[in-house]
């Protein structure tokens, strides 16, 4: 996708073919979602459809769970994981979860094949800090 | 058949040799013949009559001739029959012994590039049937749940679901159990009463009918070729509570998400424990409640535009042309298998202006990828400024078919990045090729391994291995059960001296 928001400080991005959604928030605490898959609720029914790759911006994060997210990349020992992690079998057609984090200068990029058969510690980490951080901003 | 001529050259050969040392005699009443000669009871050898026709005479040897009975040279006559016979009694032995297996076949045993799949496999020579036999224990698995925070959390691993948890998540809190609620099977208090059971029938249903009797077999063993081979699918499935119920016998665990009527997309997957070394029950299947219905994405459609009033693609369908065009390369030169066609439905104001806009397509398809145009079929689409292209027969895909064609040993054939790349080859290509179908290769089309449902013939291959190997017989080809007839007693000629084949000859020419 271009014209991804930048600076980057964590990115999650789910791939099942050419379908993409990806959640991924900037420096300054900014949360977008992006991607080009949608999924609607409208008075109760489902509607799924592709489009266009965009971006859309949901919010902001305040200092704290900021700061909460940038400590959590740090420990996570993500910038030290290989950049790819593979089944320990070949699966055909699966899905992957591509994380990509920047921090102190260092930008790295891990990817997990087979999402649902494969897990990394590392990056396990992440999704519970990125759960975390959007947590921070639900309203509901 | 190549054995069988190979045993009449060497019997031509045996009857020359016995016929050369002919003695010379004086004259008859008995003519002296090589006692080898008598005692086979055959024709006299060329050789022996020049010998006796230059020591006897013509008129003596011909008279000699005629006293002799007739006896057609074993060639020509009596072995075919014989072999016709024997060949017979074998296949009727062969029926009669019953059925052949069951057996299981591991794809990865004749196809170096497998690591997939498995099934079992019966022969019914009777019937004429081959039995597929697929076997699976489904655990139902929630595609969503609500966190103790009440946040909705993807468990089905797609791009989809993690859209659709990011959905709830934007509603109140009060509110989202209930939508949460509908990525949950109903055994475990979701809202669809009967979605369990309708996913095992389901699941049996799409894979029987999707891939049943699509190409007959036959058996090729000279004078068995009225022996065929139909293939019925049987798809027994049930639930387990854990991973752990699934019976040994089993060739898959079926993991199956629960997600909300009207998914499109979602992640679909097979692999086997141990891969290529893996055994045939080994095999894990990952598919949503949604995948036993045909889908409903349309893959095989795509919608045009044209600029109003001119023939020209809008900027937006000469992208969507292009990569059409990139995913559907020509069939390779000396492939058998054929590249899957387009049909192209273009309106216009009047039918000059729905031809030319069809040109302006074929054109694009060219320049995107090379298209050959006789794949390309033009079709009236009536007044207006759109246009719709169809791959192949555009009949929707059922994703737990597709998914059984892996099960079966097949490889994914639509495109994508890397080893998908259009035109690339298939983990099923050489083998399929050693069957007769080249040029199996990645590319958008209305096959059953890439968008489409047609299961074609080179998707039967591991079928007609399956066939080899339970039958214990490597004499099988596609095509229907042929008629055998039995050789016609004499040959397909009239034999001079026997009825109604004329007057024997007074003399032999030489």
């Amino acid at each position: 996708m271009s014209d991804a928001p930048e600076p980057l400080l964590l990115e999650r991005r789910v791939e099942t073919g050419d379908d993409a959604y990806v959640d991924r928030i900037t420096t300054d605490g900014t949360v977008w979602t992006g991607g080009n898959v949608t999924a609607t609720l409208e008075d109760g029914d489902w509607n799924f459809d592709r489009s266009e790759p965009s971006w859309t911006r949901q919010a902001t994060l305040q200092s704290g769970p900021l700061a909460a997210l940038r400590r959590s990349i740090a420990d996570s020992g993500f910038f030290s994981t290989p950049a790819e992690h593979h089944p320990d079998t070949p699966v055909i057609h699966a899905s992957r979860e591509v994380w990509t984090a920047e921090l102190d200068g260092r930008r790295h990029t891990s990817t997990l094949h087979a999402r649902g058969t494969t897990s990394a510690e590392p990056l396990s980490t992440l999704a519970a800090a990125l759960e975390s951080a959007l947590a921070a901003i639900d309203t509901g | 058949m190549m054995a069988r001529m190979r045993r009449d050259a060497e019997r031509v050969d045996a009857k020359a040799a016995v016929a050369d040392p002919a003695p010379a005699v004086a004259a008859v009443p008995e003519l002296p013949v090589a006692a080898t000669e008598r005692a086979s009871g055959g024709a006299l050898s060329r050789a022996t009559v020049v010998a006796l026709q230059q020591s006897a005479g013509n008129a003596a040897v011909a008279r000699m001739l005629q006293r002799q009975p007739v006896v057609a040279p074993p060639a020509l006559t009596s072995s075919p029959q014989e072999a016709f016979d024997a060949a017979r009694k074998e296949r009727e032995t062969f029926i009669s012994a019953g059925k052949k297996g069951p057996q299981t076949y591991n794809p990865s045993a004749s196809n170096k590039d497998n690591y997939y799949g498995g099934f079992d496999v019966e022969y019914d020579p009777a019937k004429g049937e081959l039995l597929v036999m697929l076997k699976g224990a489904v655990l139902f698995l929630a595609g969503m749940s609500l966190s103790p925070a009440g946040r909705a959390q993807a468990i089905e691993p797609s791009a989809q679901t993690a859209a659709a948890a990011a959905a709830i998540n934007k509603l109140p809190k009060p509110a989202r159990a209930a939508e949460v609620a509908k990525w949950t099977w109903s055994s475990a208090g979701g809202p669809d009463s009967s979605d369990e059971t309708d996913l095992l029938s389901g699941f049996k249903s799409s894979i029987e009918a999707g891939w049943r009797k699509k190409h007959p077999f036959h058996c090729t063993k000279e004078h068995w070729q009225d022996l065929g081979a139909e293939t019925e699918l049987r798809v027994d499935v049930a639930k387990v509570a854990a991973a752990g119920g699934k019976g040994g016998d089993q060739h898959m665990l079926v993991n199956t998400y629960k997600v909300s009527k009207g998914f499109i997309g979602g992640a679909a997957d097979v692999s086997r424990a141990g891969g290529a070394g893996g055994t045939a029950f080994g095999n894990v299947m990952n598919i949503t409640s949604e995948d036993v219905v045909p889908r409903k994405d349309k893959l095989l459609d795509r919608t045009l535009h044209f600029q109003p009033g001119k023939g020209l693609l809008t900027p937006g369908s000469v992208g969507t042309v292009w990569r059409l065009a990139k995913d559907m390369p020509n069939a390779a030169p000396g492939s058998t298998i054929e590249a899957a066609g387009l049909t192209v439905r273009v309106q216009g104001k009047d039918d000059r202006q729905r031809r030319d806009r069809f040109d302006a397509v074929l054109d694009h398809l060219k320049q995107g990828g090379g298209m050959d145009a006789s794949r390309v079929k033009f079709e009236d689409g009536g007044t207006g400024d759109g246009g719709h292209v169809t791959v192949g027969t555009g009949a929707a895909q059922t994703v737990a078919a597709h998914e059984a064609g892996h099960m079966f040993g097949l490889d994914d054939e639509y495109t994508g990045a890397g080893d998908y790349n259009a035109g690339k080859k298939t983990e099923h290509t050489d083998l399929a090729a050693a069957a007769g179908h080249t040029g199996a290769m990645h590319a958008n089309s209305d096959a059953i391994m890439s968008g489409g449902k047609e299961v074609k013939p080179h998707h039967y291959v591991t079928f007609l291995d399956a066939l080899k190997q339970v039958s214990a017989m490597q004499e099988w080809d596609y095509g229907p059960a042929q008629k055998v007839n039995p050789p016609s007693g004499v040959g397909d000629f009239p034999v001079p001296g026997t009825p109604g084949g004329g007057k024997a000859p007074d003399t032999v020419l030489v």
